[in-house]
């Protein structure tokens, strides 16, 4: 992917704008997914996710080919998120998310009363430590790979971490749920 | 052990981080300690609530309103453009960024290389006349030649004008194609890509070679221009295994029009 990823900027920046729709094929789902438990909103995620794309064309000969481009990429769309949520400061909960079509209603009502009640309780959170979560438990980073997408110390990841979690027990002992 | 301490080696070990000697730790910690092992569970019990946020599908029609947010925005100039501007000094590249086009460049070589056959395993030179569709010869300057593509799959014209040679394929088979075009010695850059038809075209430019790929029936054409030191230009278009048309431009040595 990394091989990959490089030669399509290679030929990007060579004039093809059809290796960038590779890029967008790539990445559009994982980055409107960050975007969207950033933000809490579709529209708003839409807009994160375009807004990244635009950027990471424009600056694309800024780009480090020694570096990966889904950290670069990642980083961009994180900043955009954050940038959006501190302009809005958006606590909104999360819109409504479809259904499972194979499950039963009362399961599909549980399990959605669960995703919207665990979302609210992220949105709570500080910007900081939302993206922290976002990144290791629905995106499945690595401590390493977090610290590459934002910038950090692999230190400050596992304390920044550390801090979110706590944070979020308390909003979820706040709601009842002892954990 | 503190509760900070034992609720960050748990979270390490749930996220798959922990290294040996803390996991030794831990599990000796957790077989006499039960508080230790119900704040296990209870982590445990926030990974799983997490994890019950599942991937969103993106929006029908995001793609489309990126693609044309994208559209309004110039297309990045290739680099035989973009050279005068680096010579000025603005877009210089620093050692480490260059070191990193010249690994990709060398990737970009290496597929080249194989597309073209030329490397040290090929076991036919081009210019062998085995293949249909070969063409082996000295083009004159100001002269063109047209080869015809196997199996009525098209035809290529290559022009030469000095130490540029412009390729105009007119790729009428159906699936996906490359135009490898590399120089034996020296480098070569691209000075244009104009595409006439709509098939979706790839182009990879580094160093000694050119790759176009394209993922159907295509009009295009293609401007390199080769360092002095470049003797011959080879050019191979390939489509699933099948090698359509190959061919060596030969060129004067030390930039000499022959």
């Amino acid at each position: 992917m990394r091989d990959r990823d490089a030669m399509l900027v290679q030929a990007c920046l060579a004039g093809d704008r059809s290796a960038f729709s590779e890029l967008v094929d790539s990445y559009e789902g994982k980055l409107f997914n960050v975007a969207y438990r950033i933000t809490g909103s579709r529209d708003d995620a839409m807009d994160v996710t375009q807004a990244t794309f635009l950027k990471a064309y424009e600056k694309l000969h800024t780009f480090d080919l020694s570096r990966t481009f889904f950290s670069w990429i990642y980083r961009i769309a994180i900043n955009e998120a954050l940038n959006l949520v501190r302009r809005t400061r958006n606590t909104a909960p999360l819109d409504l998310e479809t259904a499972d079509p194979e499950k039963s209603p009362e399961e599909s009502a549980q399990e959605g009363e669960t995703r919207r009640f665990v979302q609210a309780s992220l949105m709570r959170l500080q910007p900081d430590h939302r993206a922290v979560i976002v990144l290791r438990h629905l995106q499945g980073l690595s401590y390493r790979e977090i610290a590459e997408v934002l910038g950090i110390p692999e230190k400050t990841v596992k304390s920044r971490l550390f801090s979110a979690r706590r944070a979020l027990r308390t909003i979820l002992a706040e709601q009842g749920v002892g954990v | 052990m503190n509760h900070d301490r034992l609720e960050a080696l748990l979270w390490e070990w749930i996220d798959g981080e922990i290294d040996e000697p803390d996991l030794t730790l831990l599990k000796q910690y957790l077989a006499e300690h039960p508080e230790a092992r119900e704040e296990h569970r209870r982590l445990l019990d926030v990974s799983n609530l997490l994890s019950s946020l599942e991937p969103v599908e993106a929006p029908a029609g995001q793609r489309e309103r990126i693609e044309a947010a994208l559209a309004s925005r110039p297309a990045h100039r290739p680099p035989a453009e973009a050279a005068p501007r680096a010579r000025a000094g603005r877009l210089v590249q620093p050692w480490p960024a260059r070191l990193a086009y010249l690994a990709a460049g060398l990737v970009v070589g290496v597929v080249v290389t194989a597309l073209l056959g030329i490397g040290p395993g090929a076991s036919r030179g081009v210019g062998e006349p085995a293949l249909r569709g070969v063409m082996f010869r000295h083009l004159e300057n100001g002269e063109s030649h047209e080869v015809n593509l196997v199996n009525g799959a098209g035809r290529l014209v290559l022009a030469r004008e000095g130490r540029r040679l412009h390729a105009d394929l007119d790729l009428r088979r159906s699936g996906a194609a490359q135009l490898a075009i590399q120089c034996e010695a020296g480098k070569l850059s691209v000075e244009s890509l104009d595409q006439v038809s709509s098939a979706s075209v790839r182009l990879a430019a580094a160093g000694r070679g050119v790759l176009v790929s394209t993922a159907g029936p295509t009009r295009l054409r293609v401007g390199v221009v080769a360092e002095p030191k470049a003797t011959d230009i080879l050019v191979r278009i390939t489509a699933g295994g099948e090698v359509l048309a190959s061919s060596r431009v030969q060129l004067g040595p030390g930039g000499e029009e022959q």
